[in-house]
């Protein structure tokens, strides 16, 4: 009998989820573009690089021998210049985004295609008028590939408030943290405790911003980054068990960069984040392609993916601590951020702190 | 054995083994004709005006016998007894309301006194009124002898004649008949075939109950006359399946299922698995009318898809047209499925009672007096044990069940009247690990009132309203948590007049319909979280119609099914209504004025006629020829978030950006009968041609959008097919297969970029199945047990796969085929079930039975979804940051045991 129900419980609501390799047609590789003008010193980077079949073996194909310009609408033609992994780069003593300009990409390959890009508008940027943070817990499920756990994921929501009142809807964020925290470490056992010092970019990730979903288009709450346990566990497996309950009581760094954006481009990175964030829990979700503002010229008949914009740029630097006991986030305004990008630093002493009146 | 014999040599049988404990309440009724001087046969006819009494007798038995005594005040037993004194007769009572006039000293295995019977004349009409009408409207009901049900769709034919007529919703069937003798040739699949000779004196009544092939004893025939009605039929692609044949069909959990029978049949496809709805002839789901008992039906399935909405117990039958629709029918274009809630029993107390692993149901039903008779049932779930018991986290943290309440209430003051009052309520609730979380509602009720105004005329009267609320929650974050709340509330108002004159059936009457849509309501799903409150606006819209058909037997080989249906729709106010610029494609840009309509406002009025015509030929009595034409609108879509069909889709209403769907539709087919009856044989083609369909542009977002046609563009639909069905219905193995072969291409080629899709080309559409098989067997192994199993093998839905791969930002990012490029894999499915009858005793109170069931026998993993999202790039992903996952919702076997208590 104990087998029976056993064997009942196994059988029924046996869904599962497995990765699939449907048979998907060769495709030649294409050309894919990516580029932005801000109004912040160069140099800027474009992108050149040919997109893979989704069954391809083969690692993306970077171009490097294209000759690559950035067109001004009413001025100047500014070439660029190959540097490695298929970027190609401004002078930036002679090129800097200027507010209500337009700019497109043209791109001239090897093989005689022709690239160009709708212009693109870079326009105005608000401040941001505030960072907040707030903590949360969820839900999440993880597993060994042989169990299953249910665990609480607590973290810091970072979100951003911007009035866009006579300035575009559309915005496009990206962030860099540095996050502190006590570890108590046994191994070697003559260090007890010890402070990591850690930069992490929302590289990678993507957050975007209407503010015709808000209302009297002031966007309030819009959710950023977030420094969760989960993000602990991958940034370093070894270092999981007393991270998991300090998150950033010993401080965290942010600094959130607004991109202001016109509705093309809006248009195509919302598309972006519904393909990446597509849950999925249980049904199928309409397709999301995004469209780009690039087509080859030379041959109307030849596909090009990516997008070339224009952005102006306002940051924003803030410095949060979590209370535990009362799950409460202090946060406050300062005015530099300092500059590591690669570091993780393990230290007797924390390096930097924040004092917040409560 | 000719089914007559049969028949009296069940009867007779039962009758010794059982008739003396049988109720014999009505032969003691008192009768108030006064018959003295009249033949024997004149006070049965009278007797049977005034009771529910049916007399069998050989009519040189009972022709000389003379009523000599008053009759009135007595009972029909004092009077048959003292007359049938000195005739050497006797009789037995059947089933309480069959009385069988038989010589003294018969016995039952006596068989030439056997053969000797099969002569029995049943008398119609008054043998006063003899000769003084041409035709004479010979009427009555047929039921099912065990549960004493109206039978729908049973066939009735004059045998001399080669009339015949079907049985309504109340199982009523009417003939013209000249005066004389002729035999009627009463069937319905699954029951016992009755011919009972009559001899017509004048117009009168004659109830026939049929019984099912189990309770018969040797040489058990199953006969049927669904291919009989399919030739007879003048209306084309109409599928009939009755309870007694999907109750027999292997389902999930033990249950049966309406929705899931009829996707067994050609030209109906299931929408996916664990998928609400279906689809019939490449239409979507919301293209389907579903009616219970003339009230619409929004949420067609329990657990997405895992139980049907309707309680087996309570329903009578279930008609759909896929192709023609009569005219009495409309607001969508695809197909009409009329579900008929069967009547209350009117004779004593029963019901039906079922206990499975996950679910249980009770029926029970009850007259109330001689006039009223009610049912009420329900059903829940208890499967949260053992969702929490499973391995896999994501189930062990989910939650599912749902229960569901049916009542109704038979008033029948007289044999003229009839009024129905009924409601039904439903309630889902699903929570998927904590993340996502559904819950739903359906509320119907409705009144329906039938008037025999004559013999040639019945007024029909229905009222209903329907509300289906659903709510959609995600959980994901609990400061962010989130509730959405869609519905639609239904009001619906209808009259027919349906008059029957000799060749003609006319059917003629009006419909109006109030629909209020709710759209989107967000809320924060607990104080917790900080969504603030949002709502798109309520939508109302009134849809009448007025319609006229005629059924017109133009020979005995031609008939003609024209009708025509009126209908009118405007969305109201109060709403804001947004004018675009033609000048480009619909966005918020390209806003360029707007309406406010106050409330009551009509938005904009659209109207049209839509016709219906079916054409049948009989080639012969065993095959015909038809054809059928038929225009079809539709002034409400459903909004669906995703390519499978949701309970938390939601409906939008025809408007000045948005146009009324509308179908033209042609189809001609063959019905056979073959091998004596045995198969029924039938093939159809189809060509329809659908515009102003709902597709989505790219990266549509379709929740909370208060301008949800700057996201829908209006294609064209083209669909067309061969349907096969072969079907065996007499005999222990009985069946059907059915294959459709069919194409369903989409085009949405609008006048700017961003509203074509794949460059304005047809491509195929959602709905599109290029083969379906489905192969349905059902097996008396003995009289106990009965086995069956059905296979279903489908060509694979549509499905858009990413085809590059490139990156921005650091993020992959694909670009996507054409839409609908590829195919799903063939989805196939073998369900197996076995049915042991505990007891067939029919004076045991109760009647248990067992059901086996395996769904998905072979545990094939059919595919539900295909979906993209983020991984651990790793050397099974081709180290991709992003794969493609497919999700299978029934991967393995499923089994299921069922306990059945009839009692």
């Amino acid at each position: 009998m104990k087998h029976l129900k056993s064997i009942l419980l196994i059988l029924l609501f046996a869904g599962c989820e497995e990765y699939y390799e449907p048979n998907i047609d060769s495709v030649k590789p294409i050309y894919a573009f990516e580029g932005y003008v801000t109004n912040l010193p160069g140099p800027y980077c474009v992108k050149v690089l040919k997109s893979n079949g989704y069954n391809a073996e083969q690692q993306i194909e970077y171009v490097s021998d294209a000759q690559v310009t950035i067109e001004c609408k009413d001025g100047p033609i500014y070439n660029l210049t190959y540097d490695a992994n298929g970027c190609y780069y401004t002078d930036s003593a002679t090129f800097l985004g200027k507010i209500n300009h337009s700019y497109r990409l043209k791109v001239e390959t090897f093989d005689g295609k022709i690239f160009e890009s709708e212009y693109d508008q870079l326009l105005a940027c608000p401040d941001i008028e505030e960072l907040t943070a707030q903590y949360y817990e969820k839900n999440v499920v993880t597993t060994d590939g042989i169990y299953f756990y249910d665990e609480i994921e607590r973290g810091i929501q970072v979100m951003n408030s911007t009035d866009t009142y006579g300035h575009t809807p559309y915005y496009k964020y990206d962030c860099r943290l540095i996050l502190q925290s006590q570890q108590r470490y046994n191994n070697p056992p003559s260090i007890i405790d010890f402070y990591i010092f850690r930069p992490v970019s929302s590289y990678g990730n993507l957050y975007i911003a209407n503010a015709k979903d808000y209302e009297n288009k002031h966007i309030t709450g819009n959710q950023l980054f977030c420094t969760s346990t989960k993000l602990f566990r991958y940034a370093d497996p070894s270092l999981i068990e007393g991270l998991e309950y300090e998150l950033i009581n010993y401080g965290e760094y942010v600094r959130v960069n607004q991109y202001s954006m016109t509705e093309a481009q809006y248009n195509y990175w919302n598309a972006v984040k519904h393909q990446i964030e597509n849950k999925n829990y249980l049904f199928g979700q309409i397709e999301n392609q995004a469209i780009g503002n690039i087509k080859c010229t030379s041959n109307p008949d030849e596909q090009a993916l990516g997008f070339f914009g224009a952005s102006a740029v306002k940051s924003a630097i803030h410095a949060f601590s979590l209370r535990e006991q009362k799950n409460t986030v202090y946060s406050i305004a300062i005015d530099s951020f300092p500059d590591t990008d690669t570091m993780i630093i393990y230290n007797e002493r924390p390096l930097f702190s924040v004092r917040f009146s409560n | 054995m000719r089914p007559v014999k049969k028949l009296f040599l069940t009867l007779i049988l039962v009758v010794l083994t059982a008739a003396a404990t049988l109720a014999q309440s009505s032969i003691l009724t008192r009768i108030g004709s006064e018959c003295i001087g009249q033949p024997l046969t004149y006070y049965l006819s009278k007797a049977e005006a005034e009771t529910d009494i049916l007399f069998f007798y050989k009519d040189n038995w009972v022709n000389s016998i003379t009523i000599q005594q008053p009759t009135q005040g007595k009972t029909i037993k004092q009077t048959i007894d003292r007359a049938i004194a000195d005739y050497g007769l006797t009789y037995i009572v059947f089933q309480r309301r069959n009385i069988i006039f038989i010589p003294q000293g018969f016995t039952v295995d006596n068989d030439k006194l056997m053969e000797g019977m099969v002569g029995y004349i049943k008398v119609i009409g008054n043998i006063m009124e003899k000769g003084r009408y041409k035709q004479n409207k010979v009427e009555g009901t047929v039921l099912a002898g065990k549960t004493m049900e109206p039978i729908v769709g049973a066939v009735v034919l004059d045998t001399k004649s080669h009339t015949a007529t079907t049985t309504d919703v109340d199982g009523h069937y009417e003939l013209l008949l000249p005066v004389g003798q002729t035999e009627l040739e009463f069937s319905f699949i699954g029951l016992e075939t009755e011919v009972i000779k009559i001899d017509v004196l004048s117009p009168g009544t004659l109830d026939v109950e049929l019984m099912e092939a189990s309770i018969a004893l040797e040489g058990v025939t199953i006969t049927s006359s669904g291919g009989k009605n399919r030739i007879n039929r003048t209306q084309l692609g109409v599928e009939n399946l009755d309870m007694r044949t999907i109750s027999k069909l292997p389902v999930l959990m033990g249950e049966a299922d309406i929705v899931k029978s009829m996707t067994l049949l050609p030209g109906v496809q299931t929408a996916g698995e664990m998928s609400t709805g279906f689809n019939v002839r490449g239409g979507n789901v919301d293209q389907n009318l579903i009616l219970l008992n003339e009230a619409p039906v929004y949420n067609t399935s329990h657990m997405f898809g895992l139980f049907s909405t309707f309680i087996p117990n309570a329903i009578s039958s279930v008609e759909l047209y896929k192709s023609a629709q009569p005219a009495s029918f409309g607001s969508r274009i695809s197909a009409v499925m009329d579900i008929g809630l069967k009547d209350a029993d009117t004779t004593r107390l029963h019901g039906n009672a079922g206990i499975g692993i996950l679910n249980s149901q009770l029926f029970v039903e009850a007259p109330i007096g001689r006039k009223i008779s009610f049912y009420a049932g329900g059903r829940t779930t208890y499967s949260n044990w053992l969702l929490h018991k499973m391995h896999n986290a994501n189930i062990r943290n989910s939650e599912a069940s749902f229960y569901d309440l049916i009542g109704k209430i038979d008033i029948r003051p007289n044999r003229k009247h009839h009024f129905d009052i009924f409601g039904y309520y439903s309630n889902d609730f699903f929570n998927y690990n904590q993340l996502s979380e559904f819950a739903y509602t359906q509320q119907i009720i409705g009144i329906n009132y039938r008037w025999l105004i004559t013999h040639q005329a019945q007024f029909k009267l229905s009222g209903s309203h329907t509300g289906y609320t659903s709510i959609m929650s995600d959980l994901t974050q609990k400061t962010l948590s989130s509730s959405v709340e869609t519905g639609i509330y239904h009001t619906r108002g209808k009259a027919e007049l349906l008059i029957e004159q000799l060749s003609h059936n006319l059917n003629i009457g009006v419909e109006a319909n109030l629909i209020r849509i709710n759209p989107g309501k967000m809320s924060a799903y607990n104080s917790q979280s900080s969504v603030m409150p949002a709502k798109t606006a309520n939508e109302n819209g009134i849809e009448a119609a007025a319609f006229i058909a005629d059924n017109y037997n133009i020979t005995d080989n031609l008939s003609v099914s024209a009708g025509v249906r009126y209908s009118l729709f405007s969305k109201i106010g109060p709403c804001t209504e947004y004018k675009y610029s033609p000048k480009a494609a619909k966005s918020e840009a390209a806003i360029k004025d707007s309406t406010v309509y106050a409330d009551g406002d009509m938005v904009k009025l659209y109207q049209g006629i839509e016709p219906r015509i079916g054409l049948r030929y009989k080639l012969s009595n065993t095959s015909s020829i038809k054809a059928g034409y038929s225009y079809t609108k539709q002034y409400q879509q459903l909004i669906s978030s995703s390519t499978s069909a949701m309970p938390s889709d939601y409906w939008k209403l025809a408007d000045n950006n948005i146009a009324p769907l509308s179908s033209h539709q042609v189809s001609v087919g063959y019905f056979s009968t073959m091998w004596n009856e045995i198969l029924d044989f039938s093939a159809e083609v189809y060509y329809k041609i659908s515009q102003n369909q709902i597709d989505y542009k790219n990266g549509a977002v379709t929740t909370m959008n208060s301008n949800i046609e700057q996201d829908i563009l209006a294609g064209k639909v083209r669909s067309y097919g061969l349907e096969l069905m072969l079907k065996k219905s007499i005999g222990n193995l009985s069946g059907w297969i059915s294959y459709t072969l069919s194409n369903t291409q989409m085009k949405v080629d609008g006048q700017f970029a961003e509203e074509k899709i794949n460059g304005g080309q047809y491509y195929a559409a959602i709905t599109h199945h290029l083969h379906d098989l489905s192969v349905t067997a059902n097996y008396q192994i003995t009289r106990r047990w009965n086995a069956a199993a059905n296979f279903v093998l489908t060509s694979g839905r549509p499905a858009t796969y990413p085809e590059y791969v490139y990156q921005a930002n650091g993020m992959e990012i694909v670009h996507f085929s054409d839409r609908n490029k590829y195919r799903l894999p063939a989805y196939h499915r073998l369900d197996l079930s076995a049915t042991y009858e505990g007891n067939l005793n029919k004076k045991q109170k109760v009647h248990p039975s067992l059901t086996f069931a395996l769904y998905n026998a072979y545990g094939h993993k059919n595919i539900y979804s295909v979906f993209y999202k983020k991984s651990a790039p790793s050397s099974t992903n081709k180290y991709h940051s992003y794969g493609l996952y497919k999700l299978s919702i029934i991967g393995v076997p499923i089994p299921s045991v069922t306990l059945n208590l009839r009692f």
